[in-house]
């Protein structure tokens, strides 16, 4: 059933076996599962069906540490979440993202990839991805596949296969018909959860405290209760119902926030290929109708023996000389000319035109012949970090909530893991005859290196972050470690579990929704389990 | 890049030998059979120039052509050197023998050579 919380009363009392906060793939994921499984679920969506501009305020916040998408931007509060702006680019984790890394610390997470393998599989189709293929690289290669890839055995770097639709899933639509359809499921619009209420000994949930879009107050409860609104706004939760156990639900050992963790995706130089098709599967997965697509990555041997976090490589075809300083000159200049304002950033753009004349010629000259080079794309997994964390400000949303206050902090560890994994990749591409590579020290970069130390930068253009909010209430067998355990239940709370990608310790060797969905569906099963 | 860039593309293409080496008969003396492998002897040079400027302690025409013979099959036919030396290349990067001009990641056999011919 899907209804308008607009509608209620006010004092109105939402009852089911399970609530289940935040309508996204998590939420859904786990709430159809669970109401197949025969349980009454209660899914509570603070949004509606459509991006809704006052709905997004309430996710403002406020940046404090390396510069951040703003945090109503970066997430939308709507049915299906940020899967309404995702990348939609599909892959698994490794077994060595769940491994204790000892180069890594704070690395390991308790359950292991074979775990995850039943619920990986059912992922898929959730996903709308059709039957696991992960696992089939023919799938990728000619004849069957589109692709030819390069044989890289022996090598330190490896092929990731990854899945993506032509046409990205909506996960919310997608599974709107199914949601409307199920009996054992209400869904709730417009529907904010701003309170979690804890017995007096704070062992249990006795309710959620929440308040619809018409600014009437309601009450759900259940047996069970599952937060799912996502790595920025589930530790929110937690910190914000502090009425029993002072400091937040599960913050004892002031863990729930910490840790938070994005991957960073960074332009880093250029390939030249000795044959461009040999690389094809790599380069432009944005910009061809393909449902099949790889990275390069570097294998878990040369992780350990570099000590690096995951490094992924991907490329962008380019004409040649297009990344250079003296053509960005160019096209700066002609931009510049084009809008009317030539002289705006003249002295900037002729000093790159003067100083790198090479490249401004190989630039108009590839332009014309038609030559093309792969700009190199870096995705470096940041490794766990306590001191980048989420915390509450004082400043309050239009429901009463206190705002949050992201300090995100990059490591001289992300920064070894981001530069020694491009050289590493560079001297394997060489080894294996693939092409030959060019690490820019280009301003971008520069300014990124600079993070650790205090610089600024900025998010967007040639650095950025991947919008994979992860880490804040981090998965661990021990509450000195972590928020949750490896079932997803709060340490200390008998009924609270969290979903979603604020549960995983390390942010692993790929884009989260896969694994998001697939842990999901395990603690949808654990949950029917229990009530079994 | 660099502000003021030494090694152009095209210099680098011609230089690189995975990409665009362009390979010569050989000669008697292992100099002259060394020098004969390439096609581009100035954007060799270019390239050269700069890692004699970074590694001072590798300037001498001995020291480079002892750091190059250890294997090189100087009578062998032009096939086989240039196997040897493309081999020899790659051995360098699967290795970690690598050191960046410019931003490019290069083998260093492939400097030694450049920087021999740059002398």
């Amino acid at each position: 059933m899907l209804l308008e919380a607009q509608s209620l009363p006010e004092g109105q009392v939402l009852a089911g076996d399970v609530v289940i906060v935040g309508g996204g793939p998590a939420g859904i994921a786990a709430g159809l599962a669970l109401a197949r499984a025969g349980r009454k679920v209660v899914l509570l969506e603070a949004g509606g069906l459509a991006v809704d501009a006052a709905a997004q305020e309430l996710y403002a916040g406020e940046n404090v540490g390396v510069p951040y998408f703003d945090l109503d931007i970066t997430r939308l509060r709507m049915l299906g979440g940020s899967t309404n702006h995702w990348g939609n680019q599909v892959s698994d984790f490794e077994p060595i993202d769940f491994a204790r890394r000892d180069w890594i610390p704070h690395s390991g997470w308790p359950i292991d990839r074979a775990a995850l393998q039943p619920w990986y599989e059912r992922a898929f189709p959730f996903l709308d991805l059709g039957t696991w293929d992960l696992d089939r690289p023919a799938l990728w290669q000619a004849p069957a596949g589109p692709f030819r890839l390069p044989d890289l055995a022996g090598r330190r770097i490896a092929t990731k296969l990854f899945r993506r639709r032509a046409e990205a899933l909506r996960v919310g639509e997608h599974h709107r018909d199914a949601l409307v359809a199920e009996p054992r499921l209400a869904l709730w619009l417009q529907a904010s959860v701003t309170e979690i209420v804890l017995d007096p000994g704070g062992r249990a949930v006795v309710a959620l405290r929440g308040v619809t879009a018409a600014g009437r107050r309601f009450t759900a409860t259940g047996a069970q209760y599952v937060l799912a609104c996502g790595g920025l706004e589930n530790p929110r939760l937690l910190l914000a119902s502090d009425a029993v156990q002072a400091g937040g639900i599960g913050n004892g050992r002031g863990l729930v926030g910490r840790f938070f963790m994005d991957h960073l995706r960074i332009e880093s130089g250029i390939l030249l290929p000795t044959d461009p098709a040999a690389l094809a599967a790599y380069a432009d997965s944005f910009d061809r109708p393909v449902d099949r697509f790889a990275n390069l990555y570097l294998t878990p041997a040369a992780q350990r023996e570099n000590g690096t976090a995951v490094f992924r490589l991907k490329f962008f075809s380019r004409m040649e000389g297009e990344t250079s300083l003296g053509y960005r000159g160019v096209r700066g200049f002609l931009a510049d000319l084009k809008g009317g304002r030539p002289l705006d950033g003249f002295g900037t753009q002729l000093a790159r035109m003067i100083v790198d004349l090479d490249g401004m010629a190989t630039g108009l000259y590839a332009g014309v012949a038609g030559r093309r080079e792969l700009l190199c794309v870096s995705v470096v997994e940041q490794a766990p970090n306590p001191d980048s964390r989420v915390t509450l400000s004082a400043e309050r949303d239009a429901l009463g909530m206190r705002r949050i206050r992201l300090d995100w902090r990059l490591s001289d560890l992300d920064r070894h893991s981001f530069e020694r994994g491009r050289a590493v990749a560079a001297a394997e591409l060489a080894a294996a005859g693939l092409g030959r590579a060019r690490l820019d020290d280009a301003p971008e970069v520069a300014a990124w290196s600079g993070i650790a130390a205090g610089a600024s930068a900025s998010p967007t253009g040639a650095f950025e972050a991947g919008h994979h909010h992860t880490g804040t209430t981090r998965m661990a067998d021990d509450p000195s470690a972590g928020v949750v355990d490896r079932d997803g239940r709060v340490f200390g709370v008998d009924n609270l579990f969290v979903a979603g990608s604020s549960t995983f310790p390390t942010l692993g060797s790929a884009n989260p929704t896969l694994t998001i969905v697939a842990l999901a569906l395990r603690l949808a099963d654990h949950l029917a389990r229990l009530a079994a | 890049m660099s502000r003021d860039p030494i090694i152009s593309r095209r210099a680098f293409c011609a230089a690189a030998p995975l990409l665009a080496v362009r390979l010569q008969p050989g000669r008697a003396a292992l100099s002259a059979s060394l020098a004969a492998l390439v096609g581009d002897p100035a954007a060799w040079r270019a390239v050269g120039r700069r890692r004699l400027a970074m590694h001072p302690e590798e300037t001498r025409r001995a020291t480079l052509l002892a750091a190059l013979a250890d294997g090189y099959p100087a009578g062998a036919p032009l096939a086989a050197r240039r196997a040897w030396f493309v081999a020899r290349c790659r051995d360098d990067f699967a290795a970690g023998r690598v050191e960046r001009v410019e931003g490019w990641v290069m083998a260093r056999t492939e400097l030694r050579l450049a920087a021999l011919l740059a002398l």
